[in-house]
């Protein structure tokens, strides 16, 4: 989970499964969730590498 | 002009509609929204005829009807192929608001709009409504339309930001449809077309996200299509439950409707950040949505069939600090949107666009200078360059010619049928465009060429037999009715309702009136019959009829501007002023541009005594139609009551002199009543009478009668009335409401108790009065109702109750006050010298 700045007042949760709140925030939201499921995707990706490694 | 507004954010919800909203807003689910309509200025907004979404955006983006703008439709002859393709921007024949924008140098950036394929090259960025749609499967290879971007070097950036619908999850389809992990998607693909429409909808919004926050602009136009599409796929299971539902689909279905809104408001929560606090913002749709029991539970196997579905008011709602706060805005049109956002940016609109400057939201007083036209303008207005720019209905005529001519090859049976489709479509929606301009010339030649067409396709008579209706063409009427008469599939009783309005325009109101009453047994939920059926009882003066059949069309439909104006008349003549002017209210509140509900509510507000209202109210009327003079009648007569002499008394004393063609005094009253008596007096006293020596004096009148023997001919020939010019004629109470509204009257009304003018009567005519005829007592109490309503509904006529019992017996007063009435124009001394007591013979005892 991360969490993304709205505007200076309010926060953003951003979680693997994204949301209607996030796809409402346009690009920057689109982006934040894109780039989460990016990182998780990669670190799994490094989870089941490091597996089959040992 | 004065620049008011910084930079404009113009958001387009396509088919967004209040009664979907309000609901919302009272439970506090669209709070983005809120905060708008609270501070800023709503209403309803009228759509134009035919409501596709195409030609109503580009109206809404140009400020001009679909025959100047030259978008006609969905679908057009595609000049490559020769079959057909979706609209392009390319038919657009007119500038834009962003086209104006440009030329001034403005940053403009358009998101979505439709049309607006290939994406123009202005002074910003352009993504045209081609971006978003998608068509291949999540993971493949998403290609972007050529054309799609402007400048095409921003493709790269803003292609990334599509979504695809496969990318969504569960969480954000659970919020429309908690139930969907019951639904089996192999079977039911519902969840994969509301999957489309979200992702498509959040692809436009992060493009539009994208370009607020890294580039400079002057205006913003961003176009979702998604509440339109949620309503098309999903509205047949918002709640209320429909009929022909299942309980099922119901329960999986019912919030995604609801969804959409909100869905849009967070979206729009955004816009509003992203804009800042000195940007105007405007949010309209084309059209509303059906969403209550006026939903149609089959859609016709017509073209464009679901536009049936759209409701004829859109939404508006408009923020700035310039713009008045917490305030409604009545009578606004989709063509105004143009013509207020160019006085925002203090650029003048155009005298050739058909909109006009909502100027009533503004919180000063603004000048609007107007241009002829934009169109001549040389400049810079980032428009595609001429060479590309095509006229749909000739490049389609001329498309066909090269493939009769084999210069193009033939697309086939099925691209040839389809594009022969496509421009029979186009042009039925310009005869429609014409119809609603009131063209109607236009539009009869535009049908006939369709008829010829295509014989088969009944929309081409039926549009015809309103267009000669409207033409008073009662022959070719009927003879389209024996054309439709002869065709399989049509249902007989709308013909009933065609042949009743025809009838109805022939003063045929009887006939009329029982052809819609035989429609209505087979067509009882139409609002539309009870219309005609209330007008026709509005005719016969069968007023508490129609006030039933008026609450009857208003019970299937409270939206109904017609029904409203219909029960208004019917209470104004039943004496209820205060529902009357309620009623008319409802009637402009709905749709502001209809002179004759305003005319009726002053009508209203001056039996009520309110005549600063009448006042208004007639005024509008004046602007709207300065051919209703007798709006200007009426304001005479509130001018007069009220000590007025202004400009504008000169202006309404011109009108109406044109208008008036002389001044009758008329002597009225049942017969018996001292109508003879009357004229005597007044010829006396001085004044000119119109008689003729036709009928007699006689034992019962022994020194005559007075009368005029064209009058007994009145309802059918009032060419006479010009001889009364400046006299006095009699004329009984039956007939006065026969008489034409372009004169001015002076009404002496005679009164004597109802009991003496029978007994009088049955003398005069050698009857028993031993039994006193209640049924003529009280047809004639009736009778004078009815004068009382004619009175009152017409400002040519002033009118005085004279009673004859107390004329022979307080002569005096009651001849100082008939003096008074006609402006001390009579001879008293003489005048009462004609009274004989010895007449008055039928006493009450």
């Amino acid at each position: 989970m991360k969490v993304i700045k709205k505007n200076k007042q309010t926060e953003y949760i951003v979680q693997p499964e994204g949301s209607l709140g996030l796809l409402a925030l346009g690009a920057v939201g689109l982006k934040a969730w894109r780039k989460l499921r990016f990182e998780l995707n990669r670190q799994q990706k490094c989870k089941e590498e490091e597996k089959q490694n040992k | 002009m004065k620049r008011l507004a910084k930079k404009v954010l113009l958001i387009g919800w396509d088919a967004a509609d209040w009664k979907v909203i309000n609901p919302l807003l009272d439970s506090g689910k669209m709070p983005a929204l809120e905060k708008l309509v609270n501070t800023g200025v709503i209403g309803n907004i009228a759509t134009l005829d035919p409501p596709l979404s195409p030609m109503l955006w580009t109206s809404i983006a140009t400020g001009k009807k679909a025959n100047k703008h030259g978008i006609l439709g969905f679908v057009e002859p595609d000049p490559i192929s020769g079959s057909i393709r979706p609209v392009n921007v390319t038919s657009r024949k007119c500038r834009t608001l962003w086209n104006i924008l440009n030329y001034h140098g403005l940053k403009s950036n358009v998101v979505g709009w439709w049309p607006s394929h290939p994406a123009e090259p202005i002074n910003g960025v352009m993504v045209s409504n081609f971006f978003s749609k998608c068509s291949v499967s999540y993971g493949k290879r998403w290609p972007i339309s050529d054309g799609s971007v402007y400048p095409a070097a921003m493709t790269w950036t803003l292609k990334n930001l599509r979504i695809h619908p496969q990318e969504l999850t569960s969480a954000h389809i659970l919020p429309f449809v908690p139930l969907a992990a019951q639904i089996d998607q192999e079977k039911d693909h519902r969840l994969a077309i509301l999957a489309k429409i979200t992702a498509e909808a959040a692809s436009i919004h992060a493009v539009a996200t994208y370009l607020m926050e890294n580039t400079e602009w002057d205006f913003m136009a961003v176009y979702y299509d998604s509440i339109d599409h949620y309503g098309h796929a999903f509205m047949k299971y918002h709640p209320p439950k429909m009929s022909n539902v299942s309980e099922e689909d119901f329960e999986l279905y019912k919030n995604v409707v609801e969804g959409g809104y909100i869905f849009h408001d967070m979206m729009l929560d955004r816009l509003i950040q992203l804009a800042g606090d000195d940007t105007a913002i405007v949010i309209v749709s084309d059209h509303g949505f059906y969403s209550d029991h006026l939903r149609p539970e089959n859609l016709p196997r017509i073209p464009a069939a679901p536009a049936i579905e759209h409701r004829p008011y859109g939404i508006l709602c408009m923020k700035h600090d310039t713009l008045k706060k917490d305030e409604r805005i009545y009578g606004a049109s989709l063509l105004d949107i143009t013509p207020t956002i160019l006085t925002l940016f203090g650029i003048e609109p155009a005298k050739d666009m058909d909109g006009k400057v909502l100027t009533g939201i503004f919180q000063d007083n603004i000048a609007t200078n107007y241009i002829e036209s934009w169109e001549n303008i040389e400049g810079d207005f980032g428009t595609h360059p001429a060479h590309l720019q095509e006229d749909t209905l000739n490049s389609a005529a001329a498309l066909k010619q090269l493939v009769d001519l084999g210069y193009i090859e033939d697309p086939g049976e099925d691209n040839t049928k389809a594009l022969n489709m496509a421009i029979k479509e186009l042009k039925y929606n310009l005869s429609r465009v014409y119809f609603s301009s009131g063209n109607v010339g236009q539009t009869i030649l535009l049908l006939e060429e369709l008829q010829l067409m295509d014989n088969n396709d009944l929309r081409f008579p039926l549009d015809l037999a309103k267009c000669y209706l409207q033409k008073a063409d009662y022959k070719k009427v009927k003879h389209i009715i024996q054309f439709l008469k002869s065709r399989d599939g049509v249902n007989l009783s709308y013909l009933e309702i065609l042949e009743g309005i025809a009838l109805s325009g022939q003063n045929k109101i009887h006939a009329a009136l029982r052809l819609f009453k035989k429609a209505n047994e087979c067509l009882p939920e139409i609002p539309a019959l009870h219309i005609e059926l209330g007008k026709a009882y509005l005719s016969l003066e069968r007023f508490q009829e129609a006030l039933n059949v008026f609450n009857t069309a208003l019970e299937k439909d409270d939206e109904n501007a017609f029904a409203w104006h219909g029960l208004s008349i019917a209470h104004l003549r039943l004496g209820n002023f205060e529902d009357a002017a309620e009623s008319a209210l409802n009637a402009v509140g709905l749709l502001y541009h209809f002179p004759y509900a305003h005319y009726h509510l002053g009508e209203a507000l001056y039996n009520m005594g309110r005549f600063k209202e009448a006042m208004q109210a007639f005024e509008l009327v004046l602007n709207m139609n300065s051919k209703l003079v007798k709006a200007a009648v009426w304001l005479l007569k509130l001018h007069e009551k009220a000590g007025i002499n202004n400009s504008k008394t000169i202006y309404y004393k011109e009108l109406v002199k044109d208008y008036m063609k002389g001044n009758i005094t008329i002597v009225s009253g049942l017969p018996r009543s001292g109508t003879s008596m009357m004229m005597q007096i007044l010829q006396a006293g001085g004044m000119k009478l119109l008689t003729d020596a036709v009928r007699k004096a006689d034992d019962n009148n022994p020194r005559g009668y007075f009368e005029y023997e064209m009058v007994k001919n009145l309802t059918k020939d009032q060419s006479w009335l010009n001889k009364a010019d400046g006299k006095v004629v009699k004329i009984i109470a039956q007939l006065l409401r026969f008489l034409p509204s372009d004169f001015n009257y002076k009404v002496i009304f005679m009164r004597r108790d109802m009991y003496e003018i029978i007994v009088s009567q049955q003398k005069m005519l050698g009857r028993s009065i031993d039994k006193y005829p209640l049924s003529i007592a009280s047809a004639y109490e009736k009778e004078l109702e009815k004068v009382e309503i004619w009175h009152q509904k017409e400002p040519n006529v002033d009118l005085i109750y004279i009673d004859y019992k107390e004329l022979l017996f307080s002569q005096q007063k009651s001849l100082t006050a008939l003096n008074e009435f006609l402006g001390h124009t009579i001879n008293i001394e003489e005048a009462v010298k004609v009274i004989d007591r010895n007449l008055y013979r039928t006493k009450l005892i």
